[in-house]
């Protein structure tokens, strides 16, 4: 009796696990898209924008997948086994153009909220004269500074080389880091040589990038090649002692913290600063290269943008444009700004309650004193591993000056041929 | 009852099939995909089909090409028009009434793919090209892959300045890199040898001028020359080393535990238990370790930084994390060694040292050969670990082959190459374990 009554325990228990593992597969009895993303600050805020669309959209739900690192990598395998996310969250110019050319993404141009989007931004998702995705948010890499510190030494923010370097030796002086370091990770490295890079090159980098992806030029050609790896050097100089253990939570820390007065990074990284130290008080200024004061432009540039995918099922697919459309009512905006503390990208979108440092980069936004992330625009494995692994390794010495630029150009070459 | 041998024959196979089955599915299949992959240009983006097509394009190349008139049929109705009127765009979700359950259309099946792949591919389209062994002959060219001789500068324009070296240095890195015999005097002019110590020292009196040159003359030319290890070279390094002191830590620990220790199963699962810990954990329990408690020790301020010292940094943990799991495994082959057999040996006078190496080590060759297969083919296939403490970093310094795979193909989208690279490593795996387990079972012991 007690074994009989164990394998009826244990059979059901086996149909439960069954039926449990099949059902989701026929609960869905509205329209169900997905929307993948990689921005892991926003995890709340983003769960708070779908409920508010589907209070709207009461036959729709949204299902947020967010992959923080490698999220290309998920995506790729997920786009290959025919499982694309209907809604992607993808990096401007290059991962958008990948993804446009293989065809995965719909094509969007003539779509009404992209009339919406300021001209500025359309670039970061034009490809062949077609737009692939939504531009979302403007970001900036630049220094960030502690207004604090630069008060309590009388420091003004400095607009050439020259006023940097007696700002560092000032705060070197007074036993403060001018720079928090970054250097386990080699993407802010790769970032840092293709800001300088831009910066130097200026007006040069448009024709620039046309030579080059034909292959008839090299990475030094538009630039004063012995100041980029001098501005490296200045910058190693003025960075913590253990700067190569560094990882991005312990460059906070120490800017957060006060322990180091600048940082250079994007300004999402301000954002984890504040959840360290609420009472930072932050600007936000472009890297000066040389002593015109010029030339010192803000390295700044749409970040995230959103994609449709061209495979999704025609219904969900309307559903999708649905909540494109959503992206830019006022309530949306409203989100995305004070929730999220993204620029945003819509035509008179107000920016006005955000802090300091986003009203700086709005600030060189409206001026027009910004260069376009030039790295989003080289080939991605130009970016990936000769920018991000050259720089890194010629920050620890283990690349020659020359070494870097012959990594980058032959791997530029590399990849136009193929 | 005894059953024919036709039945016995029916039987064997009967119980055989599943696992040959699964090892077909999961070993042989993805095996013969793999190369085949190695041998194109995918970039692990672009569908084997196109998803749409130009306008013209589809013009020309298809319809204009295409004679028979049944393909053309099937392309047209696959291949759709779009709203623009300038992209032919694939129908991914064709319409199908009699799927049922309220569905009315449906995904392209496996069937219909096959069957446009293969008319798009009479008329020259296809996606991924097949470019023989290209792939394979690439990673003789690549640079990080193998290993090779750099330049290393050490000394960089914003650092303060080098007060003295050593005259040995002095003469090889820095004095030998300089053509021209003003700089050379000049470079004499700033650092005097000094005949007590036998070093050259900076002279004290400097001025801005004469400063500024020494800072440019310096980070130009002070520099050496150093090997590389490149992929290839970190992998064998990592491998030989890891493989040597996890299984020498393991046997000692064995040694040291089956003796009648008071705690010995307390220690026993102390020193099992790295293995139990998440990788993730382990490797935040080291970064902590090699940032705050080494540098205390050794006196060397950054580990797993630094390019030199982060290659022993990894060695370490991962020799701490693999010793346990051998250690039992050797625990287990000295258990079985009959008592017997060291106690007549002690009985006829050999020593203790005699006995482990003339009884316990020849009897315990079956957990020697197990043991290094298990971690020879661990570590030439090591990626976590390594990837949890350093992603490979700094530069390339600690990137082991399946790293590098990772980083070719995800990262870099030059998925066929790094299929390749795949390739190469599971031969690599397959022919050293092969030859290591064909010499081990030679010599072992039956009883």
């Amino acid at each position: 009796m007690k074994a009989r009554l164990r394998k009826v325990l244990f059979s059901s228990l086996l149909l439960l696990v069954l039926v449990v593992g099949i059902c989701p597969l026929y609960a869905a009895g509205k329209t169900e898209i997905e929307l993948y993303y990689y921005k892991q600050e926003i995890v709340k805020q983003m769960e708070a924008m779908t409920v508010a669309f589907s209070k709207k959209n009461p036959d729709i739900s949204i299902k947020l997948t967010m992959i923080p690192n490698d999220n290309m990598v998920t995506l790729k395998a997920r786009m290959a086994s025919g499982d694309a996310p209907e809604i992607i969250q993808l990096q401007s110019y290059a991962a958008v153009f990948e993804f446009a050319a293989a065809g995965w993404l719909a094509d969007l141009t003539n779509e009404p909220v992209m009339s919406k989007v300021v001209d500025g931004a359309k670039n970061a998702v034009t490809y062949n004269g077609r737009m692939y995705a939504l531009p979302m948010d403007l970001a900036g890499i630049g220094i960030i500074y502690n207004k604090e510190i630069f008060n309590q030494y009388g420091l003004k923010p400095p607009t050439t080389f020259r006023e940097l370097q007696s700002v560092c030796s000032t705060l070197k002086k007074n036993d403060v880091v001018p720079f928090a370091a970054l250097l386990k990770a080699n993407w802010s490295m790769g970032h840092i040589i293709s800001m300088l890079h831009t910066t130097l090159a200026g007006e040069k980098l448009i024709p620039w990038l046309e030579q080059m992806n034909r292959g008839k030029a090299s990475f030094a050609d538009p630039i004063d090649n012995r100041q980029l790896y001098r501005l490296l050097d200045f910058y190693k100089a003025n960075l913590h002692d253990n700067a190569a253990e560094m990882d991005q939570s312990e460059q906070h820390a120490a800017f957060a913290s006060g322990e180091a007065a600048m940082m250079v990074q994007g300004l999402w990284a301000y954002q984890a600063c504040l959840s360290i130290n609420p009472d930072l008080d932050c600007g936000f200024i472009p890297f000066p290269v040389n002593e015109k004061a010029a030339d010192t432009k803000l390295f700044a540039d749409v970040d995230s943008t959103f994609g449709l995918s061209a495979t999704a099922k025609p219904e969900n697919m309307r559903a999708a444009k649905l909540f494109l459309e959503w992206l830019a009512t006022p309530e949306a905006v409203k989100m995305w700004v004070e929730d999220c503390k993204l620029v945003p990208t819509f035509k008179g979108a107000d920016a006005s309650k955000m802090e300091a440092p986003f009203q700086d980069l709005v600030g060189y936004m409206n001026a027009g004193k910004t260069n376009p992330w030039a790295f989003s625009m080289y080939p991605v494995a130009v970016f990936e591993d000769a920018c991000k692994t050259g720089a890194q390794e010629y920050m620890l010495g283990m690349r020659s000056r020359d070494g870097v630029t012959e990594f980058i150009d032959a791997t530029w070459k590399r990849e136009i041929n193929r | 009852m005894v059953a024919s041998k036709w039945n016995k024959k029916f039987y064997f196979w009967l119980f055989l099939f599943p696992a040959l089955a699964l090892y077909g599915i999961f070993f042989i299949f993805p095996l013969i995909q793999g190369v085949q992959y190695s041998l194109t240009d995918w970039n692990g983006i672009v569908p084997e089909i196109p998803l749409s097509m130009k306008k013209d394009e589809f013009d020309q190349q298809v319809l204009g090409s295409l004679h028979d008139g049944r393909d053309r049929e099937l392309i047209t109705k696959y291949y759709k028009l779009e709203s623009t009127g300038s992209f032919y765009q694939l129908q991914n979700w064709i319409s199908d009434e009699t799927l049922g359950g309220g569905a009315t259309s449906r995904q392209l099946n496996e069937k219909e793919r096959r069957q446009i792949k293969s008319i798009l591919k009479k008329v020259g389209i296809t996606p991924i090209k097949f470019i023989g062994l290209d792939n394979f002959r690439e990673m003789l060219k690549d640079e990080r892959f193998l290993p090779r001789r750099t330049q290393r500068f050490l000394f960089s324009e914003f650092e303060d300045l080098p007060v003295s070296f050593q005259e040995k240095d002095f003469k090889q890195k820095l004095l030998a890199h300089l053509t021209e015999e003003e700089e050379q005097a000049f470079l004499s002019s700033v650092y005097h040898f000094n005949e007590a110590e036998k070093v050259y020292a900076l002279t004290a009196d400097l001025d801005f001028e004469r400063e500024d040159r020494l800072r440019m003359l310096l980070s130009d030319n002070l520099y050496e020359y150093r090997w590389e290890r490149g992929v290839i070279g970190f992998t064998l390094f990592f491998t030989f080393y890891n493989v040597l002191f996890t299984n020498l830590l393991a046997l000692i620990l064995a040694l040291i535990l089956d003796t009648k220790l008071r705690f010995r199963n307390v220690l026993r699962s102390m020193f099992f238990l790295p293995n139990v810990l998440s990788l993730i954990i382990v490797a935040y329990v080291w970064s902590f370790m090699f940032r705050l408690i080494f540098p205390a020790l050794t006196g060397i301020s950054v580990w797993l930084g630094s390019p030199d010292l982060a290659p022993y940094a990894s060695l370490i943990v991962s020799v701490w994390q693999g010793c346990g799991y051998l250690m039992v495994i050797y625990l287990a082959g000295l258990q079985t060694i009959p008592a017997e057999l060291v106690e007549a040996s002690a009985v006829d006078g050999a020593n203790g040292l005699q006995r482990l190496f003339h009884i316990k080590f020849p009897l315990l060759l079956p957990a020697f050969t197990i043991c290094l297969f298990y971690s020879l083919s661990n570590s030439l296939k090591s990626f976590d670990i390594l990837w949890a403490l350093n992603q490979g970093g700094p530069g390339y310094a600690t990137t082991s082959i399946v790293i590098d795979i990772y980083k070719t193909a995800f990262m870099q989208n030059r998925y066929g190459y790094a299929t390749a690279k795949a390739i190469v490593l599971c031969l690599g795996i397959i022919i050293l374990t092969s030859t290591q387990l064909y010499m081990m079972k030679k010599r072992e012991v039956e009883l």
